[in-house]
């Protein structure tokens, strides 16, 4: 009963344009007039509790440090560097938007910022050598989703502290799942570019590489940084986040000079703005996962998926299978907020490894950002490469089907994430 | 009737299953007529949360240490007090004589309610760096502190260099070498498995802070002359269940099963510990005005008659 | 009025980074730290939070669906917009009781290092709630003001839907 009661008012609220923060305290305030008690407190202390924490300070500084790399020339840099690499192959700009993709996943957590890097620099480029453009933006998006999949990532910090599991841990038990999408990716690349007759790009001199990697090291040892330094324990995820930020600032400021006062005045801003539409989703869904928790909602759920249980594969696939349709509707950060508190409980009393779900939920959610019809990375390209959303659509097919791959090979082997997430993490 | 306890430790702490009994004896006395609904863990708020929910009336029961009371009425400092209880005897004295009573009635005055004091076991130190068996082993240790002033100063006066972290930062910093040293129940360093990153334990019993059993007022005030009654009795049939059990537990834990985690556990010779309490003597000195001079007066007295009986 | 508003989120963030920085370079480079900086930057964050709410709020940069209502006519869009504006209305009227009674209640609560009031941090409630209410109202007025109302979106902004609150 408290189930229809979530959902409906949930998905009513939502469906009438309402914004997802003030759905959620909707639902939270149906869920309390079905309990027959309107209590105001509970609403505004969850609220304000739900913002009240140290570990979900990581996302601005995370986001922080995103901005900067962007104004500060570190993408630009990273760019120059796999084109290096990469240009001369047969469809090799493909291989050098996979690259670049997982360099920039490395470095911030977010998929849209990276994906519209991605947009800005490569897609004119491929557009001018002759390469399929639909098929050039869906690779892009399907690119730019591995972002919230290799750490940092603002997902796991999310997720993490939605279902107090160690940040560091999912963190690490991304790196792996994330590099395997970009192998598959190349796979895809290669299967459907064979057939492309696209002119590859000059090869460049030896000096010419050594030079863009030289001058892209800046960027490329912040990853060093942030996974070496929560690897070794030398800082939480937060510190991690404020020392990713201060290490941006500095290159940018002092190393390629590219930046001005006012440049900085404005990524703080937006980074504060972006923040605060977040943390907005994640204070109201404290309160409905408050009245989800008074009203056992987890315990309804689990008796709908009884029928599964018995079998841990089956019972992750109905539950991707239901995060996959509800990805093609809701953005990627309220999927988190309000599915894991429910399924989480589901998932930990069957016996599965919360951290392995978390990484296979994750990258679930994270497919929900390319597929229609809501899906803010499919946007993001689209927009900034003035693409017809049918034809990214089309192109992207033979990616979305290989990142699905990806999660069957993930659900049917689970040791691909227990074994280097368990190892990296040191456990 | 139906009433909400929320607490954060799991249900197999000594917490939890005196939760459970509680949450029984009340169903039983009141025929069903008030029902108690349990939650464990932290998930509906953790401990200064819940403090909030209960004064704000929603939530209607809580367990929770004396340490975030302190804030709100600071006497209850007296239990953060450094080496100020020799022992059982002595905690008991003061919990159940009238400065626990005392502290109970200011509560009133901020909306709750104090039912009972149950035990949350003395505080030992454990290290990562060497096994401490007097007062200048400790010199320079950089220890984990609960962010309270009382504690870091203690830390200080004792040669420490205590670093005020959140709980929930505690077990990375340790494990990374951030801290070397933590200082919480033996209770939390087997749950939480600190035994994996420190070697040492050493059964300072540096300070007694207990859990306390907290209703919200504006529900307990309005429960029937006969209901408020048979809470208050359940709370109190409880009470010796509580502190049975987790002081039976905590000697399991620090003789058997850290041991059997490859700690060494050690005992400070009784020579020390005098040394250790003459340290932080000022400290007491210092932190008394905050908490009351008569309190602390009386809470030596009873001390006192408790040892002579 | 919404410039202030920027720059006290600028500041704010600023500030809370600072002390985070400065408090991981002495911990880690000259083993003492600022015991009051965790205190402290969460009381700032909890603000920055609340604070850019309203910006965005103002900015219709919220997350929101638009797909859905968007292919109704406009009569029925409109209908959903002041229904869904009505209960965030609503919304805003129980948060701003239950921070009011909060903020009294724990004004007496004092974080233990810092001693500030807990009190300061409920109050953050009290001021997104009047804000959010002025600006559904300021749209509620604006989609029934003659000649104006087209620029209105079901999510209430009246600017483009979508800005940087897409972000992740
Ligand atoms: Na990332
Ligand atoms: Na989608």
């Amino acid at each position: 009963m408290s189930a229809f009661v979530f959902l409906g008012s949930l998905l009513g609220a939502i469906g009438i344009g309402m914004p997802i923060a003030f759905a959620l305290m909707v639902c939270a305030v149906a869920m309390m007039v079905s309990m027959g008690n309107v209590n105001a407190q509970i609403l505004a202390q969850k609220l304000i509790d739900g913002a009240d924490s140290y570990p979900l300070m990581a996302i601005p500084f995370f986001l922080l440090a995103g901005e900067l790399m962007n104004v500060g020339g570190l993408s630009q840099r990273i760019v120059n560097a796999a084109m290096s690499l990469f240009g001369h192959f047969r469809g090799g700009l493909g291989y050098v938007v996979i690259g670049t993709g997982v360099l920039l996943a490395s470095l911030s957590g977010s998929a849209i910022a990276d994906t519209a890097t991605l947009a800005v620099m490569l897609l004119p480029l491929m557009r001018r050598a002759g390469y399929d453009v639909g098929r050039s933006a869906g690779l892009m998006a399907a690119t730019g989703i591995i972002a919230p999949v290799i750490p940092p990532s603002v997902g796991f910090i999310l997720l993490g502290v939605t279902a107090n599991l160690s940040i560091t841990s999912l963190f690490m038990a991304g790196i792996v799942p994330g590099l395997l999408m970009a192998v598959m990716l190349v796979a895809a690349w290669w299967w459907v570019s064979a057939r492309d007759g696209t002119e590859p790009l000059p090869r460049r001199s030896g000096r010419e590489v050594w030079h863009a990697i030289r001058s892209a090291s800046w960027a490329l040892v912040m990853p060093v940084i942030i996974v070496g330094g929560l690897k070794f324990g030398v800082f939480t995820p937060t510190e991690a986040g404020i020392i990713a930020a201060a290490y941006a600032l500095f290159v940018s400021l002092l190393v390629y000079r590219e930046m001005g006062l006012g440049d900085l005045y404005a990524a703080i801003l937006s980074a504060a703005k972006t923040t605060s539409v977040i943390m907005l989703l994640v204070a109201a869904s404290m309160v409905s996962a408050w009245l989800i928790t008074i009203l056992n909602l987890p315990g309804q759920v689990a008796t709908l998926l009884q029928p599964f249980a018995d079998s841990q594969t089956l019972l992750l696939l109905m539950i991707v299978v239901v995060v996959l349709v509800i990805g093609m509707v809701l953005d990627f950060t309220p999927a988190i907020l309000i599915l894991i508190p429910v399924l989480m409980p589901v998932v930990k009393s069957a016996g599965i490894d919360p951290v392995y779900f978390g990484v296979v939920f994750i990258i679930t959610s994270a497919i929900g950002m390319i597929t229609p019809p809501v899906g803010v990375v499919l946007n993001a390209v689209c927009g900034v490469g003035k693409v017809p959303m049918e034809v990214a659509v089309r192109g992207l097919i033979p990616f979305l089907i290989a990142e699905v791959a990806v999660l069957l090979l993930l659900i049917l082997f689970p040791a691909i994430v227990t074994v280097p997430g368990e190892f990296l993490a040191g456990r | 009737q139906e009433a909400r306890l929320g607490y954060v430790p799991i249900e197999t702490h000594p917490v939890g299953k005196a939760v459970e009994r509680f949450a029984e004896l009340v169903a039983e006395k009141s025929d069903g007529r008030l029902t108690i609904d349990t939650y464990c863990c932290g998930t509906i708020g953790n401990e200064p949360q819940l403090q909030s929910s209960l004064q704000g009336g929603f939530v209607q029961l809580m367990v929770g240490p004396t340490s975030n009371l302190v804030g709100a009425v600071p006497a209850f400092g007296i239990f953060d007090l450094p080496f100020f209880y020799a022992d059982f005897d002595a905690v008991d004295a003061v919990m159940d004589g009238p400065v626990g009573d005392e502290l109970f009635n200011r509560l009133e005055e901020i909306g709750i309610v104090g039912l009972a004091y149950w035990d949350n076991g003395f505080r030992h130190m454990t290290n990562a760096v060497r096994p401490i068996e007097k007062l200048e082993d400790i010199d320079g240790l950089k220890i984990r502190v609960i962010p309270n002033p009382l504690f870091i100063e203690t830390f200080q006066a004792v040669g420490a260099n205590p670093v005020p972290l959140p709980y929930p930062e505690l077990y990375n910093a340790l494990e990374s070498g951030a801290v070397e040293a933590q200082e919480t129940p033996v209770g939390l360093t087997y749950s939480d498995k600190f035994y994996e990153v420190t070697d040492y334990l050493t059964l300072t019993g540096h300070v007694y802070s207990p859990y306390v059993l907290l209703a919200s007022k504006s529900w307990f005030d309005g429960l029937s002359e006969e209901d408020r009654a048979i809470v208050e009795e359940a709370a109190q049939e409880t009470e010796a269940y509580q502190r049975g059990l987790s002081r039976d537990a905590a000697d399991h834990i620090a003789h058997t099963l850290l041991v059997e985690e490859g700690m060494e556990v050690i005992e400070l010779a009784p020579e020390e510990q005098e040394k250790l309490r003459q340290a932080v003597e000022p400290v007491i000195e210092k932190f008394s005005g905050n908490i009351g001079p008569d309190l602390i007066e009386q809470a030596r007295k009873d001390m006192a008659a408790a040892k002579s009986e | 009025m919404f410039r202030i508003l920027e720059h006290l989120l600028v500041l704010g963030m600023s500030v809370m980074s600072l002390m985070v920085l400065l408090n991981v370079v002495l911990r880690y480079g000259f083993n003492s730290g600022i015991p009051f900086s965790v205190e402290v930057s969460r009381l700032i964050f909890v603000w920055v939070v609340f604070v850019g709410s309203v910006v965005a709020l103002k900015d219709g940069a919220h997350l929101s669906v638009s797909w859905l209502i968007d292919v109704f006519p406009r009569p029925v869009r409109l209908a959903c917009f002041w229904v869904s504006h009505l209960l965030m209305l609503w919304c805003c009227w129980l948060l701003w009781q239950g921070s009011w009674v909060q903020t009294v209640v724990n004004l007496n609560n004092y974080a233990p290092i810092s001693g500030i009031s807990v009190g300061t941090m409920y109050a953050a409630g009290l001021f997104a709630a009047a804000f959010f209410a002025l600006i559904i109202l300021r749209n509620l007025w604006r989609s029934i003001r003659p000649g104006r109302s087209e620029e209105i979106r079901p999510d209430g902004s009246s600017l483009p839907a979508r800005g940087e609150g897409d972000d992740r």
